[in-house]
């Protein structure tokens, strides 16, 4: 029995093997991008053939204020957390200063929190008559409105420009800055015409990441009262039903954020910045400072890390052990992590597969792998649109097929919003794998075998220790990712699921700040250890 | 301007870095127009004595002149941009965003003399490069261009860190011969630090060796090469037979004869230093030495021989005495290239 139960396990093996063999890299990648570039046909087939008298009815009232909002808004929180973000790179590159090394991963911790939970901590310390202001007697400005948008933004999201400028300046930016000076150049001129120019790049990806984010949020510029497209386009979903509509705008957005991404690609040039020599770091050490320098130095680049995460995170937690729960939020617990672990999982493996398409090198192949990496790009309101359109255009395929109402697609389902975050994450596992793929050199096979290795051992002692560290990177930025996400969840999510994002939302919409201080906390608790692990796993990335 | 005006002096120089000692007691003149090469082991000291030069580093005792002042004292650091240095090192540091012309033109003050960008990469040999980024030169290409930028702005001072470490061996040796007559030219005190004996002894007017953030031994390329007056300064400079001794009647007595030494050598050193070149061999029948080991190396043949005692000597001369393992011999030292430890 044993044996016959082996013999057709080895065959659906041999099987698989040879589909697997047969299978092109160029045909898998195409088979991926078409089926992700589908829905976003779709989108545009709706949006062109909806009637306009939605787009017609906001374009005479509202669609200027939403480019115009959105826009505003991206670039003031852009230029801030561009500022925030290369000031501390340089602080921490430049500098040796008391608590340097932990502050420099500390500065990244920001990133996981939801920039909607800090908008609700910062209101509700602000707002006018908080209990804040009452016991401290302050009179602070309310963090609301487009520039309460921007500082919220540019508190939680200021880390992708730091990230990105740190490890452009440790890599040659000290020693860079020492020449200059000894070539005659005083420390503004070496700053503005060596440093800036050399982490433009770096920090150019960075605000145009931030840019995107900015475009595709829902949470914060609801929540402040932002008009801003991504807000109309739920709006016109959830208020109006009107899907046609929310195409439309949706295809608007979509525009907006391909800018971004095309200023970031284009933004590099012709002038390589890669180092053109090993990093000197013996040659230029960081400048040790000590006393009060030290110590004003430390505090500044504390400051967005106070600001971003430690002081919106203890007013929640403050609200959290003062306010009587009005229900479980363990529904929702377990619908976020449900999401959260279904999508890592998925991602990991089509990150996985997508990888494997870029390391046969075909072309054609590696073309369509890199626009499914565009899809990062896609705001989450927009992928949920287009999926829907793509359930719907279905639907009506099928209908006319059949003839009759064959109910079998649905938007509101699990499904639906599985495949939204795919579209828009997948692109997140990608880097990481492609990277834990490159690893398995074929070098390291031979090794192995010569050495007398079975191939069922090189796979469990070399290649799986090779990858895991990568597939688990991979799916914890997805997670992590998925946690966060708000409007895809809002649009798509069944009426029975439940998500901590979607229940602190919905509190806070209340003004009910006090009930949404858990669910939002609770997210805090995961997502800080989880950024903090994966910076751990990666110092570099 | 004669050839030992000191352009730069440290006087007691010593530097802390985060409360660690990393120079002490450094004493050091840069001529004008003549090379200093300093040599010592990883951890010397030799990057930061360059750092304290540039500016780039504070020093906590002492204090570093030039003609025109004071340049670094525990209370004041002039900055390096206001100290006409120029400064190579291993990595070129080429502002990658800059062209080779404009890399060059970056420290050049227009009032300065006659020479322009394209000429000083012409006289790198590569004038043709001007507009080239970077990273479409060569490794050789970029390290000429970064000694051109340092020289254009005709500094006094010149500090080379590892310059040509990157470059392969062959066009480390033909950049270094380039090099030279560019430094020469520039009447600069040069200042080189490197860990290629080779280029210590092909560049250097003076090297000084640095252990432990001290000098332990000052002189020229010959002088250091064949009389070293510690370990470390002799395995610095290449290969080092040691043997010990005992001290009497004024010398000191080796297993290959009686060694006398200059009275600068203090506290009667117990060992020896004799380069396997500064040693021959003689044969023997029933000599007291036996060869163990030949390498044949082109013109030179290297030759180990075993003593009574089982104490081994390294031993080179040319091809035209060949010597076959088994051979006894007996082995003759030159008495004026003895160094001691």
């Amino acid at each position: 029995m044993a044996t016959a139960i082996d013999s057709i396990g080895n065959r659906a093996g041999a099987a698989a093997g040879a589909i697997l063999r047969r299978l092109d890299p160029a045909v898998i990648g195409t088979i991926l991008a078409a089926f992700f570039a589908l829905p976003i046909i779709a989108l545009i087939v709706l949006a062109m053939s909806g009637d306009s008298e939605y787009l017609d009815h906001i374009a005479s009232t509202r669609l200027t204020e939403f480019s115009t909002k959105s826009a505003q808004l991206a670039i003031m929180s852009g230029a801030l957390a561009a500022t925030i973000g290369v000031g501390c790179a340089w602080l921490v590159t430049r500098y040796e200063f008391a608590g340097r090394r932990a502050l420099s991963w500390l500065l990244i911790l920001p990133l996981a929190m939801p920039g909607y939970v800090a908008a609700y901590s910062w209101y509700a310390i602000t707002a006018p008559g908080s209990k804040f202001e009452a016991a401290s007697g302050w009179d602070l400005p309310t963090v609301s409105g487009i520039s309460g948008a921007a500082f919220i933004f540019a508190l939680t999201l200021y880390p992708y420009v730091y990230l990105l400028s740190r490890n452009a300046m440790e890599a040659h930016g000290r020693l860079s800055w020492d020449i200059a000076r000894s070539l005659g150049a005083g420390s503004w001129r070496a700053f503005r015409q060596i440093t800036l120019p050399m982490i433009w790049p770096a920090a150019a990806a960075g605000t145009a990441l931030v840019i995107m984010e900015v475009l595709a949020d829902y949470g914060v510029a609801d929540f402040l009262g932002v008009s801003t497209l991504t807000v109309g386009i739920v709006r016109a979903w959830s208020s109006f039903s009107d899907p046609a509509a929310a195409a439309q705008l949706a295809v608007l957005l979509l525009f907006g954020a391909l800018l971004a991404l095309g200023a970031e690609r284009t933004a590099r040039g012709r002038r390589q910045f890669a180092s053109t020599g090993a990093s000197d770091t013996q040659l230029s050490p960081r400048s040790q400072l000590t006393g009060w320098r030290s110590a004003l130095v430390a505090s500044l680049a504390m400051l967005p890390i106070a600001l971003g995460l430690l002081i919106p995170a203890g007013n929640l937690a403050w609200l959290a052990i003062n306010t009587r729960p009005s229900g479980s939020v363990l529904p929702a617990l377990q619908g976020t992590l449900l999401l959260a672990i279904g999508s890592a999982v998925l991602a990991v493996l089509l990150g996985l597969t997508a990888a494997y398409v870029l390391r046969s090198g075909n072309r054609l192949a590696r073309a369509s792998v890199r626009l499914l990496q565009a899809g990062y790009a896609v705001p989450g309101a927009v992928a949920a649109i287009a999926i829907l359109s793509a359930l719907a255009i279905g639907q009506s395929v099928l209908n006319a097929l059949s003839g009759a109402q064959a109910a079998i697609l649905t938007g509101g389902s699990i499904v639906a919003l599985l495949l939204a975050y795919q579209s828009r994450f997948a692109a997140v596992a990608i880097l990481p794998s492609e990277a834990a793929l490159v690893k398995v050199r074929p070098e390291l096979d031979e090794a192995a075998r010569s050495l007398g290795a079975s191939p069922m051992r090189v796979v469990t002692k070399i290649h799986l220790p090779l990858v895991l560290t990568g597939l688990a990177t991979a799916g914890l930025l997805v997670a992590i990712e998925v946690m966060k996400e708000l409007p895809a969840t809002m649009i798509l999510r069944p009426f029975s699921l439940d998500t901590l994002a979607v229940t602190a939302h919905n509190y806070a919409s209340d003004e009910r700040l006090a009930q949404a201080a858990l669910p939002a906390l609770i997210l805090i608790a995961i997502c800080v250890p989880a950024t903090a692990l994966l910076n751990l796993v990666r110092p570099n990335a | 301007m004669t050839a030992t005006e000191a352009q730069i002096s440290l006087k007691d120089v010593a530097c802390e870095i985060a409360g660690k000692r990393i120079l002490d007691g450094i004493d050091l003149d840069l001529p004008r127009g003549a090379i200093t090469v300093v040599l010592g082991p990883s951890g010397a000291g030799k990057s930061t004595l360059l750092r304290a030069i540039a500016g780039f580093e504070p020093v906590s005792e002492g204090m570093i002149t030039s003609p025109t002042g004071i340049l670094s004292s525990p209370k004041v650091t002039l900055p390096p941009e206001k100290r006409r240095i120029g400064v190579v090192v291993q990595s070129n540091a080429l502002f990658p965003h800059m062209t080779a012309a404009e890399n060059v033109r970056f420290g050049m003050d227009r009032s300065d003399g006659p020479g322009s960008a394209q000429e000083w990469l012409a006289k790198v040999e590569l004038a043709d490069r001007a507009n080239a980024y970077p990273h479409e030169l060569s490794g050789g290409e970029q390290q000429r261009i970064a000694l051109a930028r340092a020289l254009a702005r005709q500094p006094d001072v010149v500090l080379l860190d590892e310059a040509f470490s990157s470059l392969d061996q062959q066009l480390r040796k033909s950049m270094r011969r380039d090099a030279k007559l560019l430094l020469k030219e520039a009447d600069a005190a040069v200042l080189v630090v490197t860990h290629d004996p080779d280029e210590a002894l092909e560049l250097a007017d003076t090297i000084v060796v640095l252990s432990e953030g001290r000098i332990v031994q000052r002189g020229a390329p010959e002088d250091l090469y064949w009389r070293p007056q510690s370990i470390v300064a002799a395995r610095l400079l290449g290969e080092v037979n040691a043997l010990t001794g005992t001290w009497q009647d004024g010398v000191l007595r080796t297993a290959i004869g009686d060694v006398e030494l200059p009275e600068i050598a203090e506290n009667e050193p117990q060992t020896a230093l004799f380069r396997p070149s500064a040693l021959s061999l003689v044969p023997l029948p029933n000599g007291p030495w036996t060869v163990i080991e030949t390498e044949f190396s082109g013109g030179n043949q290297f030759v180990t021989v075993k003593g009574k005692k089982g104490e081994t000597l390294r031993v080179s001369g040319h091809t035209n005495v060949t010597m076959r393992v088994g051979d006894t011999v007996d082995v003759a030292f030159d008495p004026k290239r003895v160094g001691w430890a």
